[in-house]
């Protein structure tokens, strides 16, 4: 078999690069649809909305976390 | 259900028997081996083992479960441990089938070294306490959450018994006063204790918050994707370049010119055929020529010779029928002769003309 020109690898190679962009755009709308669906789940609107949200969210359990802690020290469960 | 454990540290041989629903407590003097029975269960849940984890003397180590599942036997020596159930050798298994072998059962385990007991394996969907707890707590804590009588019940009855040694076993009566006095005593200290509301209430804060923490945890992981898909928009922009545009042009353009020589080739071809078609027809037709040359004066005497014969034809008929009608006419001539002699018809007798 003949070995392949440069110019048939460079086809491949675009040929290549073809498949991979079409398979990140289905991957892209797949990510789309899961971000739109947490967006929904967060009720949000935007992606920086949810980054806030659950920066207060985390800060928020933390100070819940404490309280528990601290009412199950009070109560004597906890030395 | 039965749990026997033999060869372990200070224990030659002990069984525990457990009835379902039933909570055992084991207590006793320092260093009479309540925790190795703790560790032994330990072990043979988890396949782990402690620096002083085979006895010297005893070299082998065995734990034995028997219930209405089966009988569930640990073997643990220098070169390994081997689970069997029913005389069958599990393979692959490196750990005891927990919800097989305890269903629905946890366990307090003696934390090393201390006086602190946490809860080691708690079967699916019990409340594991993420804090570590004395003894005493620990069973007000269990007195407490577990709601089920049959379960709530805390068992004042040491079990435990070691076998063959008398000392020992006077030793184990004795632990039992003092297990029936530290429950009294802890039934008088439970009194004292926060209401069942407030640690109701506790507890529920707790799932919340590991509620709240879980879907955090979830939320976190998911907006992540973010980060993938800006990722792969990068990507596909990186390969959306004008270095990698003009590339797949001149690929396209040298594409197309490939094919539009391939069909100049191909009317080359087409052009040579017919060329040499063109040539096999002018020699045909040099061929036919000449053969006509070579054959024309022929052809002309042929047809002088053809016109010749057909006049000398026509003469000849012409004399032919000349003949004919000279004939003809003697034979009138004759017929009227003879007409002149007859005045009537010698056939029909009538008069002729």
């Amino acid at each position: 078999m003949n070995e392949k020109s440069e110019f048939e690898k460079l086809v491949d190679s675009l040929s290549k690069v073809e498949e991979r962009i079409t398979l990140c755009k289905g991957q892209i709308k797949e990510l789309d649809t899961q971000i739109k669906d947490l967006l929904e789940e967060m009720k949000v609107e935007t992606v920086e909305e949810a980054k806030e949200k659950i920066e207060k969210l985390t800060l928020k359990i933390t100070e819940v976390e404490k309280e528990v802690i601290e009412e199950a020290r009070k109560v004597g469960i906890l030395e | 259900m039965k749990i026997g454990v033999s060869g372990y540290q200070s224990i030659k041989q002990a069984v525990i028997n457990i009835d379902d629903g039933e909570i055992v407590g084991i207590t006793g003097d320092n260093a009479v081996g309540k925790s190795a029975i703790g560790r032994a269960i330990k072990a043979f849940i988890c396949n782990t083992a402690g620096k002083d984890f085979i006895n010297v003397d005893l070299k082998k180590v065995r734990v034995l479960v028997q219930s209405d599942r089966g009988l569930y036997r640990w073997d643990r020596s220098d070169s390994g441990a081997t689970y069997t159930k029913n005389d069958t050798t599990l393979s692959k298994v490196n750990r005891a089938p927990l919800e097989d072998v305890f269903p629905g059962s946890g366990f307090l385990v003696e934390k090393e070294g201390s006086d602190i007991w946490v809860p080691s394996v708690i079967s699916e969907g019990e409340q594991i306490f993420p804090f570590n707890v004395t003894p005493s707590i620990a069973f007000k804590i269990f007195s407490k959450f577990i709601s089920s009588p049959k379960i709530g019940v805390i068992s004042k009855e040491v079990r435990a018994t070691i076998k063959e040694d008398k000392a020992t076993l006077e030793k184990t009566r004795i632990r039992l006063n003092v297990a029936e006095q530290e429950y009294s005593s802890l039934i008088r200290r439970q009194l004292e204790l926060p209401s069942r509301e407030i640690l109701v209430n506790l507890k529920e804060r707790i799932v919340n918050v590991k509620m709240a923490k879980l879907k955090l945890e979830r939320w976190t992981e998911s907006i992540k994707k973010v980060d993938s898909k800006n990722s792969l928009e990068k990507e596909i922009t990186e390969f959306s370049s004008p270095e990698i545009e003009r590339l797949r042009d001149g690929v396209a353009a040298v594409v197309t010119k490939k094919l539009e020589l391939k069909e100049i080739k191909a009317l080359f071809q087409k052009m040579d055929f017919i060329g040499m078609s063109k040539k096999t027809l002018e020699k045909e037709v040099e061929e036919e020529r000449s053969f006509l040359e070579k054959y024309s004066e022929k052809i002309k005497k042929i047809k002088r010779y053809k016109e010749l014969l057909q006049r000398a034809v026509v003469l000849w008929e012409r004399n032919k029928v000349e003949g004919k009608l000279n004939e003809l006419g003697r034979e009138k001539e004759l017929l009227l002769e003879r007409r002149k002699q007859f005045k009537f018809c010698p056939y029909c007798n009538q008069e002729l003309l």
